[in-house]
């Protein structure tokens, strides 16, 4: 990717006004693809997933002149696609002013229209029965599985104890393994 | 920090048949995307953060500087050049709002007084129609053209009751006679003028009255 730059590095560098623009962009080209399939397998769509990165990166763009080093630059970004994602969820429940399950449902159907989708294949269940859980327990479980990302950083990310997201990880695991044994 | 064996022994335990299935990615994504994300994303960087449109809209304005060619004289803003005290005190404002209430009232009386004009008028008004449609029309109809009238009306009236129909059953008698009483006014009667009105109705013999 690019060894050369560590985020410490990259954030001083954005910090100096004359190197912004290069800056962003090595950071923009560093995370793009880990932030898009976190934002992708909850909003499903690609045009949406597009949508919301775009708006994380402009996000991070403001942010960034403020952001603390103590913090880690991927975490930061992780938390604020987090935000989005949710966000934009919940724009989708108001536009269409209906419950969460129709959402869920309506998530669904995105899935249905994906190119290659077969719904008798175990991760394609896998998928369906994702979007049957609660956002927050989705959120973890797609950290986990697929980032393989750490409790703790997790709870930096979505601001919950370590205990809370293991109990959290453990629900979702049981409840797709339900899903995919009854369908 | 937990490994990545960590993490997949951890899910071994909890769920063998999800630790068990391929992680590959199942989503499609444009050719190019990634390459061209960071592009995509200047204009609306522009856009949305330096609240202008991206520099290739228009590379000759942007080039242009933002000099106002505009030439004003030295000092312009610091010479108070226009006393604004004696504007606020001696001369009488006109308030719109006095002049607003003003107009409503008199709207209000006006209105209150064309009503009773109005009312006053039809009290008055009938009783002047008919005296002068009275005097009109005894100008215009003749006495002799009246008295016609009242004769037609009287005949009308007359018509109306039935009185001089035939009777036929006695539906239409106003009083019982007994026989006796009509005896009694036949007796009065010159026997030839019966005969005559029995020959002349078609009643036979005068005797069979009796």
């Amino acid at each position: 990717m690019f060894p050369e730059h560590d985020d410490i590095e990259l954030v001083k560098l954005f910090k100096n006004n004359a190197e912004r623009e290069k800056a962003f962009t090595i950071i923009v080209k560093k995370y793009q693809e880990k932030i898009y399939w976190q934002v992708r397998r909850m909003v499903v769509h690609h045009q949406d997933a597009d949508d919301v990165l775009q708006n994380v990166f402009i996000k991070a763009w403001k942010g960034l002149d403020s952001f603390r080093e103590d913090a880690k630059l991927s975490t930061w970004l992780y938390r604020i696609a987090v935000n989005e994602s949710l966000s934009f969820l919940e724009q989708q429940k108001k536009r269409s002013s209906v419950s969460f399950d129709d959402v869920s449902e309506g998530l669904e159907n995105k899935l249905h229209s994906e190119k290659g989708f077969d719904e008798n294949k175990a991760v394609w269940k896998l998928q369906l029965a994702m979007h049957q859980l609660p956002e927050k327990q989705k959120m973890v479980f797609n950290l986990r599985y697929f980032e393989e990302m750490p409790y703790e950083e997790m709870s930096q990310i979505l601001d919950t104890s370590v205990g809370a997201l293991k109990a959290s990880y453990h629900h979702a695991v049981k409840k797709i393994e339900e899903y995919i044994l009854n369908h | 920090m937990p490994t990545i064996e960590t993490i997949s022994s951890e899910l071994s335990a909890l769920s063998q048949p999800i630790a068990d299935l391929p992680r590959n990615n199942l989503f499609a994504v444009p050719d190019e995307y990634f390459n061209a994300f960071h592009i995509n994303l200047v204009p609306r960087l522009h856009k949305e953060v330096y609240h202008q449109e991206a520099p290739e809209l228009s590379p000759l304005l942007t080039a242009l500087q933002k000099e106002n060619p505009y030439h004003i004289p030295e000092s312009y803003f610091n010479e108070q050049r226009i006393d604004l005290l004696p504007l606020r005190t001696d001369k009488k404002v006109f308030k719109m709002a006095h002049a607003i209430k003003y107009a409503a009232a008199a709207c209000i009386a006006g209105l209150i007084a064309t009503s009773f004009f109005i009312t006053h008028q039809r009290e008055t008004v009938p009783a002047a129609t008919v005296t002068e449609a009275s005097n009109i029309t005894a100008s215009m109809v003749s006495p002799d053209a009246i008295a016609m009238y009242l004769t037609d009306m009287d005949d009308f009236f007359i018509a109306e009751t039935n009185e001089n129909e035939p009777v036929t059953n006695n539906t239409n008698l106003l009083v019982d006679i007994d026989p006796s009483t009509i005896k009694e006014i036949l007796q009065e009667i010159p026997i030839n003028d019966i005969s005559i009105y029995m020959d002349q109705n078609g009643f036979g013999d005068v005797n069979t009255l009796n």
